[in-house]
């Protein structure tokens, strides 16, 4: 396109749309770390009396990167037991003798340069990972890539880490955990990736502290410059650079709001006109229990009882689920627990299930469970037998017709006589509740309403499927919104059905952890909402500021406008006003 | 060294999930405690130094894998014991 006939444009205010990682809104300038250059295909061999030099340059490498894991394991310990392991584990490859002594060999042995040992001894045991036959093994190799770049990194400009933090926003290709554990030690203030996972590690590291994070920013190391002004909103997934002094203003106005002084209520709080809003945790394991509560938990609102297969990396046994289920209901007692069936397929897929063009669209969730009845009625028997003491609540996922609801209602029924032959103990009126995620289950709601005892909304997918955006892909991570007016139509479309049969619509899902939409939630109705266990103490308090009436007010606006754009400046006006 | 004796012993892989990252950061963590060299040979003599994370982690030994445990040095004994010990309790997972 030709350029603008009014002149040469100044330098304009830039806005990228990501992936919202970790919530809340950074300001500072950006620092920038780039992969580095590496020089590496033309090298000559170093003369022999020079070779020792290299060798030190690499002892010096290793050791400025062994100590900044170091530091990030001393910052995790305790607090945080999980990145506490994964840190752990970079030092073992650090210090690993058998890569230490090959990369020594080749300098001084066959006189390679520093860096081009680093990587080649690394390459290897890259190569040789990425071809292993074990899944869990092959993805190993994203850490040993990331070591290997950090030593070159350290190796070619070796003052690059000395750099001050202070204020600053971190714009780098990915990240790992111990990072992002340190540089918020330094004085960082937010995150900017090209690529990762909302998942992954360092993300997870990210919300644990508090720290805002956007990713999925293709090429943002080449599109940003060192020192410019960034804002990042980890609420809405936005990255605004150099912006102007309004746009300033107005989120550090946001900013100040989210970054009050936040105590744990442990109690269910209400809104200023007396309703009673339950925030929930989502949780993978057990482990998660003590942290939740203690983040004041109203209950567990989702364990995703998948993840129990991927940390122990085989099917868990009848017996095995039994103890694993009993563990977290037994923790949280007696605040409720809801057990979602493994949602199996798309992302999470095991030995066996088919391999699918577009997963995500494929045999997943409730459907396979329904192909394979055998593991489906070994885990409802699991689930049963831990809800003696009738805290527990089913869930099933990805539901697109009547007939699965039936079905899977028929199976329980069957589960149940088996535990009553047994003579087992097991609650009888356990709550069997669907996951509303498609927009088939949002447009049946009325009727699916009639079958099940609440409706848990996941707005993930919901917005995946309704925006037919896939919500892993960066290309379309622009449309993926879960305030788009469509989303927010079927979400009214759930909560109504839901009121009219008299049954609960909760809410999971990101949409949850926004705290610009918690008024338009409660204004639909939502009533118990669960989220990431960190989030909880700034949502409850969001939630004791909220007026019922007025978010009903709020929604109807809200529903009257037809553009995204729109429904945010609406949220974002109502934030600011007192 | 010139300490030419040498302990072998036979050790089996009981934790179902096998020699993955837990396990085997337990192990590399447990032999550099030993001045002993101590290495791990499977079936189709791959040897690897225990001591090292990414040799013990690319054995991706499996559940009933039988491996032999070679320790030789100053406290062979002591460390053969102690890494056998790791094998023999399932690193603590389940069997």
């Amino acid at each position: 396109m030709d350029s603008d006939a009014g002149g040469p444009r100044t330098p304009p205010s830039l806005r990228f749309q990501g992936i919202a990682a970790s919530q809340g809104i950074a300001i500072g300038h950006a620092v920038i770390f780039r992969a580095p250059q590496e020089r590496l295909l033309h090298w000559r061999s170093v003369p022999p009396p020079e070779r020792p030099h290299h060798l030190e340059r690499y002892q010096n490498a290793r050791k400025v990167l062994l100590d900044s894991i170091r530091a990030g394991m001393n910052l995790a310990a305790g607090a945080l037991p999980e990145a506490m392991a994964i840190v752990e584990s970079y030092e073992l490859i650090i210090s690993d003798p058998a890569i230490e002594g090959t990369i020594t060999h080749r300098i001084l042995g066959e006189g390679m340069p520093a860096e081009v040992a680093v990587s080649t001894v690394y390459d290897a045991h890259i190569h040789a990972l990425a071809n292993a036959s074990d899944p869990l093994l092959r993805e190993r190799r994203y850490d040993l890539e990331n070591i290997r770049q950090k030593l070159v990194a350290a190796l070619l400009s070796p003052s690059a880490t000395s750099e001050s933090l202070r204020d600053a926003i971190i714009v780098a290709p990915s990240l790992l955990a111990s990072d992002v554990l340190q540089y918020h030690d330094q004085g960082a203030r937010g995150i900017v990736t090209e690529v990762g996972g909302i998942s992954s590690h360092a993300c997870i590291v990210a919300r644990t502290l508090g720290m805002p994070a956007v990713i999925g920013i293709r090429n943002a190391t080449r599109l940003l410059d060192d020192n410019v002004q960034v804002i990042v909103d980890g609420t809405n997934g936005l990255v605004l650079v150099s912006p102007d002094e309004t746009t300033t203003a107005h989120y550090r106005a946001l900013r100040q709001i989210r970054t009050h002084h936040r105590p744990i209520h442990s109690e269910i709080v209400t809104t200023t006109d007396g309703i009673a809003i339950p925030v929930y945790a989502s949780v993978d394991s057990p482990d998660d229990v003590p942290f939740a509560l203690a983040q004041g938990a109203d209950g567990i609102g989702l364990v995703r009882t998948e993840f129990h297969l991927v940390h122990l990396n085989h099917f868990p046994s009848e017996q095995e689920q039994t103890a694993w289920y009993r563990a977290i209901v037994e923790r949280a007692y007696p605040k409720p627990v809801t057990l979602r069936i493994f949602d199996l397929g798309s992302d999470k897929v095991i030995a066996g299930m088919p391999h699918e063009q577009n997963p995500a669209l494929g045999l997943r969730g409730l459907r396979f469970l329904l192909r394979r009845r055998d593991l489906l009625s070994a885990q409802l028997r699991a689930i049963l037998r831990a809800s003696a003491q009738q805290t527990v609540r089913l869930l099933a996922p990805m539901v697109t017709t009547m007939e699965e609801v039936e079905t899977l209602l028929t199976l329980l029924e069957s589960a149940k006589q088996e535990l009553r032959d047994n003579r087992e103990p097991f609650d009888d009126r356990i709550p069997l509740g669907i996951m509303v995620e498609t927009p088939a289950a949002a447009l049946l709601a009325d009727q699916l309403a009639g079958h099940v005892a609440f409706f848990s909304i996941g707005t993930n997918d919901l917005t995946q499927y309704t925006l037919a955006a896939d919500r892993t892909s960066n290309l379309v991570a622009y449309l993926f919104d879960q305030l788009h007016p469509a989303v927010l139509r079927l979400l009214q479309m759930i909560v109504s059905a839901a009121k009219r049969r008299g049954i609960h619509a909760e809410l999971c899902g990101d949409l949850a952890t926004f705290l610009s939409a918690t008024e338009l939630l409660v204004g639909l109705g939502i009533r118990a909402l669960s989220v990431a266990p960190t989030s909880i103490p700034a949502l409850k308090e969001k939630i004791s500021a909220i007026n019922a009436a007025q978010a009903e007010r709020l929604l109807e606006h809200a529903l009257a406008t037809s553009d995204s754009a729109a429904i945010r400046a609406l949220l974002n006006n109502q934030h600011l006003s007192p | 060294m010139l300490d030419c004796t040498m302990v072998e012993r036979t050790v089996v892989v009981r934790n179902r999930a096998g020699l993955h990252t837990r396990p085997a950061a337990m192990i590399v963590k447990r032999a550099a405690q030993f001045a002993s060299d101590i290495y791990l040979e499977s079936d189709d003599h791959m040897r690897i130094n225990a001591k090292s994370i990414i040799g013990v982690m690319t054995l991706a030994a499996a559940q009933g894998t039988t491996l032999k445990l070679i320790v030789s040095g100053p406290d062979e004994e002591q460390a053969a014991e102690a890494i056998a010990e790791l094998f023999e309790t399932g690193f603590g997972e389940p069997l």
